[in-house]
């Protein structure tokens, strides 16, 4: 398991950031979580500019969970952007909303989300959800080899 | 035939001559003298009667027992009785034993004997009496037997009841129904019909066909299903068709082996054929065969008998003859009434247009100050007041038919020279029209005789039928001598005649309905009126065509006069002196500007003149003139676009929605009623409103027009001022409904928002209260005490059922939005489906399922995928507490609709509360019995709903709950 590759969480909502947190430590996965506030601040951390200009951008999160409705600019935006530079492009991305509307979950595929999870709102259901995702996106998993830009 | 001598010598005769030393009785004059008192006795009397005397029984007779024993006189004389009757000892040894022991006299009544006296075995019946006579020493020494013969009173008696039966029945639906009635009635009288077969005449009088047999199976040998008529094999009834004679045949063991006897063991030989004569003239209707016991001469009074059965039977069949020729006549009769009323229907609305436009032009000329009417105003007037009179001078032409007034003046006539002129008047209108006239009328050897008015009539209802149904292409006349007489030929390269209608198209009132000709105008009447112009003149008209190539109409008119009547008929030639042709012309120019097959639209009024903010009519109309008239009434407030009949309007309309549609009803192609429906099938143009204008007036097509959807309906002739009213009303209420249509819209854009940031902004909080609650629990929980956990426990608990309460609503709000997509769906696969999952899920609990094999239904799959969810979830829900829980899924018939059901002996709810368990949130059930939001059977109601369908439920408490659906409109 590689403990090193953090896990990039954009989500506007301390309360619900805490909670993934917690969730993520109850199920056991190590990685550390960066939270981000909001899209502009995670495209800034991801291209390495802003606040982040410096960055090695090729040292990319293991995984990206990101809520749609962020302030500033959307999660749907976020993911244009991941998906529109080819550095980046294969960052596996898991749209984390509280939303199950079709019309949500159809444009997040559109725009190529890896997965899509409802946060249920059982803190059991939560914490079983995470541990899966876990397993799944940080162990069985295999990403895409590092590009040589 | 040579009557033996013992025939005619007197008993007393025999009786002395004989010999009676050889028979058991001895000598004469041994006798005891009780025996010579009852020969005498006997001897002299005139009833028939015999002495049986002494234990051998010997016989001693008079002259009138001759008669009885037939042959086995006078061998009987002195004979033993066993000997003598040996065919019937059994039945009367015995009798006579008894009168010998008991000295008491027997008494029989009719019993019948099959008595073999006329060298055959012959039925018949006596009646008889046996008197004991005592011998000198008291004791019984013979039987003194009187006996009268009642055979032929038994068989009359019979045979009448026979008839009596057969008349019972007078009435029967058809021909082959009644020779059945018949035949059963028969079959039961086998005494004198050991069989019967009747057979009925085909058509064509060449064979006749078994209609109904008695005691014979059909088929078989000497009842074969259809028999030739002429020939000499088998029955070969020939001779009974043609003379209407009796034939009877004895050689029926040769023709066809063994036949049934009836009730006797020997075969019956003989049969009579007899005709069912019909009344009348003709072939008979048909045969009766009918099998002769074999234990009954054919006498004068069988053949009575046969004779009339068959009478009788062709009684009936002339009844049924009768009722069925009746009602052919009646059917032929409601088809002519039919005809009659589409054609007054047709006729008052050719009427009613040009009265229309003549009316609306006079008005509107009147209402303005110099109350003058010119220019297109005036024309037009003057085309309808035309096409009035010319459909006034053809409704008087067939009124004089139908009365058989129509008399023509046949006059010598010039008949190419004639047609020339008439064909040439076609001349511009063709060329306008795009079309080549051809003509072709060279000059005639010599005159013929015609009604030069009915003439003119005939070739230019021709011309103007070929005009009408031609788009592209010629139109030709040709005259030709054909020796006998002279051929007019009219053709067109036009849309043709169905092969179908091809032999109706001189009918009267018959139309070719939908072709596409360039009106729909038209009473019906123009062809079957040229038939009538033609047959007055001796001659005949035919037609020939091929649909989508063209059409030929042929007149041939025979030469010379003697085929006309001599008072019709006049030498001078005659000038025609008729101006018939103005009003065909004027008429027919009228049709021009339709469109070819009504592809291009006709040219609007300048639109662009218009501001681009008024609304847009569309006016549909066949006829040009109302098309104009009507555009320009409305063109003064509206934009306006034009349609020749409904498919050119629908197309229109498709391309560019108009504001409102006015139509005529009447049109080719597609009519009113066609053009309404398919306007409000199509989703862009189901909301225009749509007035109709008809002329047929009356209360049932009002009706028709409102059911169909139209808003609103108008009757020719109408006033200008209405007709403004009524579309400046329908135009504002389409604007309201767009504008109301329009907020509704809105509001759904904002509850649909709402709902979405409800999913969103509801659920965080929630997980926060129940996720750091736990996180409390686990942080702090061996901190607090029990009740402090338990608090804490209800907060998660709340949070949860909150969450799922969100969750649910939505889902009931989505199902209101979703679009349903019917398709194939098996509700019994997806119940098997659904509740293998249930199990799966909940692996401690043992329901027993009992599925129908498969329950197909047009569905949308997701939807009732969620309603067969939650049906399934509440009944694997309320079984729970069930020792043997049952879930039963199947579909049963209500009101001729299949309605599915899911059915669970569970714990069931009170009837009282039915009406109340399809409503959101409610629940019938407290959560620590049966936890739920109370959602789903809501939302089982809404996809129902969305389905056209019902549901509904029935239960008992503690018994369990059958919910039925149906998921279509009701029947």
């Amino acid at each position: 398991m590689s403990n090193e590759q953090i896990i990039l969480l954009v989500e506007d909502s301390d309360a619900d950031a805490e909670l993934t947190a917690m969730a993520f430590q109850e199920a056991r996965i190590g990685n550390p979580i960066l939270r981000m506030r909001n899209g502009l601040a995670a495209l800034d951390y991801l291209f390495a500019q802003g606040a982040h200009a410096g960055r090695d951008v090729t040292d990319i999160p293991a995984v990206v969970l990101l809520d749609l409705n962020l302030p500033l600019m959307s999660g749907l935006e976020v993911l244009r952007a991941i998906r529109g530079d080819t550095r980046i492009r294969h960052l596996p991305v898991i749209v984390l909303t509280s939303s199950n509307e079709d019309k949500d979950r159809l444009e997040a595929y559109d725009h190529f989300a890896n997965s899509y999870v409802q946060k249920p709102v059982d803190y059991d259901q939560f914490v079983q959800a995470s541990r899966q995702l876990g397993l799944y996106w940080l162990v069985l998993n295999r990403p895409a080899p590092r590009r040589d830009v | 035939m040579v009557m033996p001598a013992s025939a005619t010598v007197p008993m007393r005769e025999l009786v002395q001559q004989m010999d009676w030393s050889r028979t058991p009785l001895g000598a004469m004059a041994l006798w005891p003298q009780s025996l010579q008192t009852l020969a005498e006795l006997c001897l002299a009397s005139r009833f028939p009667s015999v002495i049986f005397w002494g234990d051998e029984r010997v016989q001693l007779y008079n002259d009138a027992y001759r008669v009885i024993l037939g042959a086995k006189h006078p061998a009987a004389l002195g004979q033993r009785a066993a000997d003598c009757w040996s065919e019937i000892w059994h039945l009367i040894r015995d009798m006579m034993a008894s009168v010998f022991d008991s000295g008491e006299a027997v008494w029989v009544e009719a019993s019948p004997f099959s008595v073999e006296r006329n060298g055959y075995l012959e039925e018949a019946y006596f009646t008889f009496s046996y008197t004991p006579a005592r011998a000198e020493g008291g004791a019984v020494g013979g039987i003194f037997e009187t006996v009268a013969e009642v055979t032929e009173q038994v068989i009359s008696h019979r045979r009448l009841a026979a008839l009596r039966e057969l008349g019972e029945q007078l009435a029967a639906p058809g021909f082959d129904e009644a020779c059945v009635q018949a035949a059963t009635v028969l079959s039961h009288h086998q005494h004198d019909l050991p069989f019967v077969l009747f057979y009925l005449l085909s058509e064509d009088g060449q064979t006749a066909r078994l209609a109904a047999q008695a005691n014979m199976v059909a088929g078989a040998a000497g009842a074969p299903l259809e028999i030739p008529l002429d020939g000499a094999d088998g029955w070969a009834p020939g001779v009974v068709l043609q003379g209407g004679q009796v034939l009877v045949r004895r050689d029926l063991f040769e023709r066809f082996g063994h036949l049934p006897g009836g009730p006797w063991p020997e075969s019956t030989t003989t049969a009579a054929i007899l005709p069912l004569v019909r009344a009348g003239a003709g072939l008979p209707y048909g045969l009766l065969i009918a099998g002769i016991s074999p234990r009954r001469a054919l006498d004068e009074s069988y053949m009575d008998f046969l004779r009339l059965t068959a009478q009788h039977l062709s009684r009936v069949l002339g009844n049924v003859d009768a009722y069925q020729h009746e009602r052919r006549r009646a059917e032929q009769l409601a088809v002519l009434d039919r005809a009659k009323t589409t054609f007054f229907n047709n006729v008052s609305h050719e009427f009613r247009t040009p009265l229309t436009l003549i009316l609306g032009h006079v008005e509107s000329a009147l209402s303005e100050p110099g109350g003058t009417l010119d220019g297109d105003h005036l024309q037009a007037t003057h085309r309808s007041a035309v096409r009035l009179l010319s459909l006034v001078n053809s409704l008087l032409d067939f009124a004089r038919i139908e009365s058989g007034r129509l008399q023509g003046r046949f006059a010598p006539t010039d008949l190419a020279s004639l047609t020339t002129g008439l064909a040439g008047s076609f001349q511009s209108l063709l060329e306008q029209a795009g079309l080549r006239l051809v003509v072709d009328c060279p000059a005639l050897p010599e005159p013929l005789y015609v009604d030069a008015a009915l003439w003119e009539k005939i070739v230019l209802n021709l011309l103007s039928n070929a005009f009408k149904f031609t788009w592209q292409g010629e139109i030709g006349v040709r005259l030709r001598w054909l020796g006998q007489g002279a051929e007019l030929a009219v053709w067109d390269t036009g849309c043709g005649i169905p092969a179908a209608e091809l032999p109706r198209m001189f009918e009267r009132f018959h139309r070719v309905e939908g072709t596409r000709g360039r009106s729909f105008e038209g009473s019906g009447i123009g062809l079957s009126l040229v038939q009538e112009f033609v047959a007055l003149h001796g001659g005949r008209v035919t037609v020939d065509s091929v649909e989508g190539q063209g059409s030929r109409f042929k007149v041939f008119l025979p030469s010379g006069r003697a085929h006309l009547a001599a008072t019709q008929c006049q030498d001078e030639p005659l000038i025609a002196a008729s101006d018939g042709k103005q009003a065909y012309l004027l008429h027919a120019a009228t049709w021009l500007g339709q469109p070819a097959g009504g592809q291009a639209a006709v040219a609007a009024l300048p639109t662009e003149a218009a501001p681009s903010h008024m609304a847009r009519i569309l006016v549909v109309d066949d006829n040009l003139d109302m098309r104009n008239y009507l555009s320009g009434i409305l063109s003064a407030h509206w934009q306006i676009s034009l349609a020749v009949d409904g498919e050119d309007a629908l197309t229109q309309a498709l391309a560019a929605p108009p504001d409102m549609v006015v139509s005529d009803v009447m049109m080719p192609r597609l009519d009113g009623v066609g053009l309404l429906r398919a306007l409000r099938r199509a989703s862009a143009t189901a909301q225009i409103p749509v007035l109709l204008l008809s002329a047929r007036a009356g209360e049932e097509p009002m009706l028709e027009g409102i059911d169909t959807g139209a808003d609103d309906y108008m009757v020719k002739p109408f006033s200008t001022r209405e007709l403004l009213a009524r579309v400046r009303t329908h135009l504002g209420m389409a604007q309201r409904r767009r504008q109301w249509a329009r907020e509704l819209e809105g509001v759904n854009a904002e509850l649909e928002s709402f709902s979405y940031s409800v999913s969103h902004d509801l659920r965080a909080p929630l997980r926060s209260i129940d996720g750091f609650s736990r996180a409390l629990l686990s942080h702090a929980g061996d901190k607090l005490d029990a009740q402090e956990q338990h608090y804490l426990a209800r907060v998660r608990t709340a949070a949860q059922q909150m969450g799922q309460l969100i969750d649910d609503l939505l889902n009931l709000a989505r199902i209101t939005r979703q679009h349903v997509h019917r398709e194939q769906v098996d509700l019994a696969a997806v119940a098997t489906r659904l509740l293998a999952l249930l199990a799966e899920r909940d692996p401690t609990r043992q329901v027993a399922t009992t599925l129908a094999g498969s329950l197909p239904v047009q569905a949308d799959a997701r939807l009732v995928g969620i309603l067969m969810e939650n049906l399934l979830g509440n009944a694997w829900k309320f079984t729970a507490r069930q020792q043997a829980a049952l879930i039963e899924v199947g579909s049963t018939l209500r009101d001729g609709r299949a309605a599915f059901y899911v059915r669970d002996n569970g714990a069931g709810f009170d009837m009282r509360y039915a009406s109340k368990l399809f409503s959101p949130f409610h629940r019938l059930h407290d959560d620590s019995e049966f936890s739920g939001t109370g959602i789903g059977l809501s939302i089982v109601q809404r996809i129902v709903t969305r389905h056209e369908g019902r549901v509904w439920a029935e239960a008992t408490p503690g018994q369990g709950a059958c919910f039925y659906f149906t998921l279509e409109a009701a029947a």
